[in-house]
């Protein structure tokens, strides 16, 4: 039977309606929580006041004036040092530090629930992540490689650093993506199966390296780099943003525009060439951004945060949809908030006169909310 | 819209096609149903047919013109291929599902408008299934997953449907609901393939049949044609009668039976029984 207007029309209303009702709701969450955590003091563990609301603001609002007249070069821009001096320089640089930061946990959140998102959907199973091929074996190579090359210096050499943990991270995906070609059938580019064996291959002989490495390494140095991939650091200046912020930018745009079509990442070569598209090129497009963004993410926020990757989407699926259009979107905002509210734990709480690693705070707070979401949801019985 | 293969050879090495001497026509409200033993090559000839295998001789021509050098997205506005439905991994709503036989069609960066959402909600009502358009697909039977998987390959909007054992684990009630929509599919104008391990189903359509037959080139024609004990036998290398019954309303029937016993074809060395 012909559906009439109406019907058609009424289905499409409900179905907008629905899914913009559940979008406001999570991006009101999301920036009500980043809001939140522009308001606490930047190391708030120093302070005796933490909840600096006002003074922060005033300052966001004075670095926006700033920001904006030096773009149109007014006379505001040349008066910077008395209007800043006029807040009190330490709130100014605390409040801009606290903005950083958070951007940073944000942006770093939202790429490992994407990422997590992508490799889940691409080899059909909810267990997936980047780590699979390689993606934090090659950032621990490196991390380890340069704390060895730069011994205690190694955190002020940001930019060998880099070099070091995105060159690692390339070799070993790329490595890992050769083998499961040249492994995969003959009809397409790769079985999931030869590629999971070829990342773990791959993963466990960059982690062999890894081990020797942290073996020889002197007390001193070997607990740096424990801090380093625990992510007790988290390195906000100029050139780590511009490092961070266009790695992002190029993984994490991409999927988000092409997130309906990446819907085909879950179906087999002969159904999506039956729908009209090569999914070859796009699964390795989807892959390499996910790989990127999550290596990004390890190599800013430390190498042990990749649980995120796997909670996040998970949640998602089951209470917000499978659909990758609102999985990615979702997962990214829900991942963004979870990594934002971890950096300001974090900024709380210390042990042993030492701040808190990020990788702790994630697994304190992950792990009991893993584990009553598995305990309260009953898997949807299957009708077969 | 007329599909032609004309002496179609396909399989992965030259040397040893897995199907051969395949030569049939179809054209727009005709059914074809495919039979053929398990692994005779009916997935590759469904791969060969959508361009994604190269045939080794012969080509595949719609309305005229061979195929071959057409892109994924010139194919799946003429070919949709319907996969065997099975029991998902993770458990999409009815409606993405349906959705999904858009992606084909929507531009890589862009998201489905209300244009396509009309036509899956078309596509649903089609199969019947529009009623379940907001449950899980893991909640759907067996028949109405089989229902599902045709809708989405409907938003295709193609010319011609090509299903893979539509109705294989159903009981009878699903199969009859699925071969019904596959008859009222047809009769709207839609060319339909579909393979089947049950004969009796190419009866039932009143379907042209082609017959895949291990070493032997295929045979296509009509149901009652290609559908013969001899063929049976040598495409399944059983002994499989055909009974003509009159059923109680008074229409003649032809049902297919396979025999336990395998001494009787020895003693009539060969002659159909």
């Amino acid at each position: 039977m012909q559906l009439s207007k109406e019907q058609l029309r009424f289905s499409w209303q409900q179905d907008k309606r629905r899914q913009r009702k559940r979008l406001l709701r999570m991006i009101a969450l999301t920036v009500a929580v980043f809001v939140l955590c522009l308001c606490f003091r930047y190391n708030a563990y120093y302070f005796s006041d933490k909840f600096v609301p006002v003074e922060y603001f005033r300052s966001y609002v004075l670095a926006a004036r700033l920001l904006l007249s030096r773009l149109l070069d007014t006379a505001l821009w040349h008066q910077r040092e008395e209007l800043i001096a006029a807040l009190d320089g330490v709130i100014y640089a605390g409040a801009l530090a606290q903005l950083r930061n958070m951007l940073v946990a944000f942006v770093s959140g939202a790429a490992l629930a994407t990422a997590g998102a992508i490799f889940q959907t691409a080899y059909r199973n909810p267990m997936a992540s980047p780590n699979l091929i390689g993606a934090s074996a090659g950032v621990g190579l490196g991390n380890v490689v340069v704390v060895m090359v730069c011994s205690t210096a190694a955190l002020e050499n940001v930019y060998l650093r880099y070099e070091y943990c995105y060159a690692f991270t390339v070799i070993c995906v790329g490595l890992v993506l050769l083998l499961g070609r040249l492994a995969g059938s003959r009809d397409s580019n790769y079985s999931i199966l030869e590629m999971v064996m070829a990342g773990s291959i791959v993963s466990q002989v960059i982690r062999v390296f890894t081990m020797y490495f942290m073996y020889n390494l002197p007390d001193e140095e070997l607990v740096l780099y424990e801090e380093i991939s625990f992510g007790v650091y988290n390195s906000t200046d100029k050139y780590s943003m511009i490092v961070f912020f266009s790695i992002m930018a190029m993984s994490l745009l991409p999927v988000m525009l092409m997130r309906y079509r990446l819907n085909a990442l879950g179906m087999t070569r002969l159904e999506t060439a039956a729908l009209g598209l090569d999914t070859r090129r796009l699964r390795t497009i989807a892959q390499i951004c996910g790989v990127l963004m999550s290596a990004c993410a390890m190599i800013h926020c430390g190498e042990r945060i990749g649980m995120v990757s796997l909670v996040i989407p998970y949640i998602i699926r089951q209470r917000l949809g499978l659909d990758f259009r609102y999985l990615a979107l979702y997962s990214a905002l829900a991942g963004g908030v979870l990594l934002l509210l971890c950096r300001l734990i974090t900024s709380f709480v210390m042990i042993a006169d030492a701040p808190l690693p990020i990788s702790f705070a994630i697994e304190l707070l992950l792990t009991p909310l893993f584990m009553f979401i598995l305990a309260t949801y009953r898997r949807n019985s299957d009708a077969d | 819209m007329r599909i032609e293969l004309n002496n179609l050879s396909c399989g992965y090495d030259r040397q040893k096609p897995i199907v051969f001497g395949v030569d049939m026509t179809l054209n727009s409200g005709d059914v074809c149903c495919m039979l053929g033993p398990n692994g005779v090559g009916k997935t590759t000839l469904f791969k060969t047919v959508i361009n994604l295998l190269p045939p080794l001789s012969g080509q595949v021509s719609i309305d005229g013109q061979n195929i071959r050098r057409w892109n994924p997205q010139q194919v799946s506005r003429y070919l949709a291929y319907v996969a065997q439905a099975h029991a998902p991994v993770f458990p999409y709503l009815v409606k993405e599902v349906a959705m999904m036989g858009r992606l084909g069609q929507i531009n890589s960066l862009r998201q489905p408008s209300r244009d396509d959402h009309d036509i899956v909600e078309q596509a649903l009502e089609d199969v019947g299934l529009r009623h379940l358009r907001d449950a899980p697909y893991s909640q759907i039977s067996g028949g109405e997953r089989q229902l599902l998987m045709i809708a989405r390959a409907l938003c295709q909007q193609p010319q011609l449907l090509m299903l893979d054992e539509p109705t294989a684990n159903l009981d009878y009630g699903n199969m009859l609901l699925v071969m019904k929509t596959l008859r009222r599919l047809a009769d709207k104008g839609m060319c339909i393939i579909f393979t089947t391990h049950m004969p009796d189903q190419a009866f039932m359509c009143e379907a042209k049949t082609i017959m895949l037959r291990r070493g032997q080139a295929a045979l296509f024609g009509n149901a009652a044609q290609v559908i013969t004990s001899r063929n049976l036998y040598e495409a399944y290398q059983a002994e499989i009668q055909i009974l003509e019954i009159i059923s109680a309303d008074g229409i003649p029937l032809k049902v297919i039976v396979p025999r336990l016993r395998e001494e009787r074809r020895e003693n009539n060395s060969g002659k159909d029984i």
